[in-house]
């Protein structure tokens, strides 16, 4: 950045912003406040960087909370907790484990979360023993409590959705097995402290270099799997070319030797004639 | 009695952990603060101030008492800003707050203070924020040391290990580029 050829006092910038910060020395200062009063340049310049520390000083950083749930940093020095932080690292125990039970309904797909809520209504409908039916009369709801149960009635027939709701039941406990147990098998082993936030992350981060690098063998492994089988593929059409051309050679060779004793013959002809 | 950085230090030293954690007390929100305005981001400005103290505490043995304890401080947590800058190989940017909420404002605002104006220094505040964090690195340090923790330019040349004389640009040219953002934002 070039400083506009406006004043020529030498290191103008300098004593600028040490007068500006009153961190300059007092033979300096006389100096420089001499120049001041007789540049316009640097008395505008001055009462603008006073303006932009004025805006400066409106910008303060946000309240932290640090990771022992306090507004104060936990410091290393301290070995035995105070009975309020055992209370509040209790709470925090309590809070994360209802956090880590809470989560593998979060780590569900979408599906199975429309599915888990329809088979709860069916489930629903089921117990309130709903007759739903739409026909030239329209729709009709009614509580099966209101009315008897034909007997001998095939349940298939007059509720067909009786077993696809069973399956359905069936194929959402078998995943939701399926995520608790990949949640389960996800989380911390059981360890009796709870994780800092920063320990955390360095486990999260350590658990995602640890899947980018086995990405990367992977890849590398159908690279080096492909790479091979190009080759071998090459070598293959060499050969089946390297043969067309032996079986062209042959053929050629042959009819080579046709014509020459077809020529042989018409020389022998026309010499006797 | 309060006791200096330096008798807490020697007495840190001793084996005497309250000392230490007088320390941590007396220097979290400004190693914080300074940790917050150089990165840009809550909650790694939180890890940061965490890691500095775990380091000096590690690292107090070594403490010959070459320079203050505050400048010790502050050259371990900017080394940390300074890796997790490189780190995340990328400017940092402050996380803007949402828009003014009128309602939240009038709970914190000061009881003489208006709403207008009090909306109009968050407003500013944001801006400052922005400018801040588009200025190279080395400018925002400047004058974060400067402005928010009143270090001398000696001091602070001693901190980044430059020149007294390119503190002094630095801050020059960070506080012109400052000036300018902000004029044209219309401030």
């Amino acid at each position: 950045m070039m400083t506009e050829t406006l004043c020529n006092y030498p290191d103008r910038d300098e004593y600028l912003v040490a007068y500006l910060y009153d961190d300059i020395d007092s033979a300096e200062q006389t100096a420089f406040g001499s120049h001041l009063s007789g540049c316009r340049h640097c008395q505008q310049d001055l009462l603008a960087l006073r303006g932009v520390r004025s805006a400066l000083s409106t910008w303060a950083p946000p309240e932290p909370v640090f990771s022992n749930g306090e507004s104060r940093v936990a410091s290393p020095a301290s070995r035995v907790p105070s009975p309020e932080a055992r209370a509040a690292s209790r709470e925090q125990r309590a809070a994360s484990r209802e956090q880590r039970a809470a989560s593998w309904w979060r780590e569900m797909p979408a599906w199975a979360q429309v599915a888990a809520a329809l088979f709860v209504l069916g489930v629903s409908a089921t117990i309130a023993n709903l007759d739903v039916r739409y026909d030239r009369s329209g729709l009709t709801i009614r509580t099966g409590w209101s009315q008897p149960r034909p007997a001998a009635q095939a349940p298939a027939s007059a509720t067909p959705w009786r077993a696809e709701l069973t399956a359905l039941e069936s194929e959402l406990r078998s995943e939701m097995k399926a995520s608790q147990a990949a949640a389960a098998a996800a989380s911390a082993p059981a360890a009796q402290t709870v994780m800092s936030d920063a320990d955390f992350r360095r486990r999260v981060r350590a658990l995602l270099d640890e899947s980018e690098k086995k990405q990367q063998n992977e890849l590398a492994l159908r690279l080096v799997q492909f790479q091979t089988d190009i080759s071998a593929q090459r070598q293959a059409d060499l050969r089946t070319i390297n043969q067309n051309l032996g079986f062209i050679q042959r053929d050629t060779y042959g009819e080579l030797l046709k014509q020459r004793e077809g020529m042989n013959y018409l020389l022998k002809v026309s010499q006797k004639q | 009695m309060t006791w200096s950085d330096e008798e807490l230090v020697s007495r840190s030293i001793g084996g005497d952990a309250d000392s230490f954690n007088q320390l941590v007390l007396r220097w979290e929100r400004p190693i914080y603060a300074l940790a917050y305005r150089v990165i840009g981001r809550e909650e790694d400005a939180r890890d940061v101030c965490q890691e500095t103290f775990l380091r000096a505490f590690r690292a107090l043995g070594g403490f010959r008492g070459q320079a203050k304890f505050s400048s010790w401080l502050y050259r371990i947590a900017l080394n940390l800003c300074r890796d997790w800058v490189r780190r995340q190989r990328r400017t940092p940017v402050v996380p803007l707050p949402e828009d003014v909420d009128v309602i939240e404002l009038a709970a914190s605002r000061e009881p003489t203070e208006p709403i207008e104006d009090l909306v109009a220094r968050r407003d500013l505040t944001r801006v400052v924020e922005k400018a801040m964090a588009r200025l190279p690195e080395e400018q925002r340090t400047a004058i974060i040391l400067k402005e928010y923790h009143g270090l001398t330019f000696q001091e602070i040349a001693d901190l980044v290990g430059c020149p007294l004389s390119t503190v002094k640009t630095r801050l020059y040219q960070g506080l012109t580029v400052l000036r300018r953002d902000l004029e044209q934002s219309g401030r």
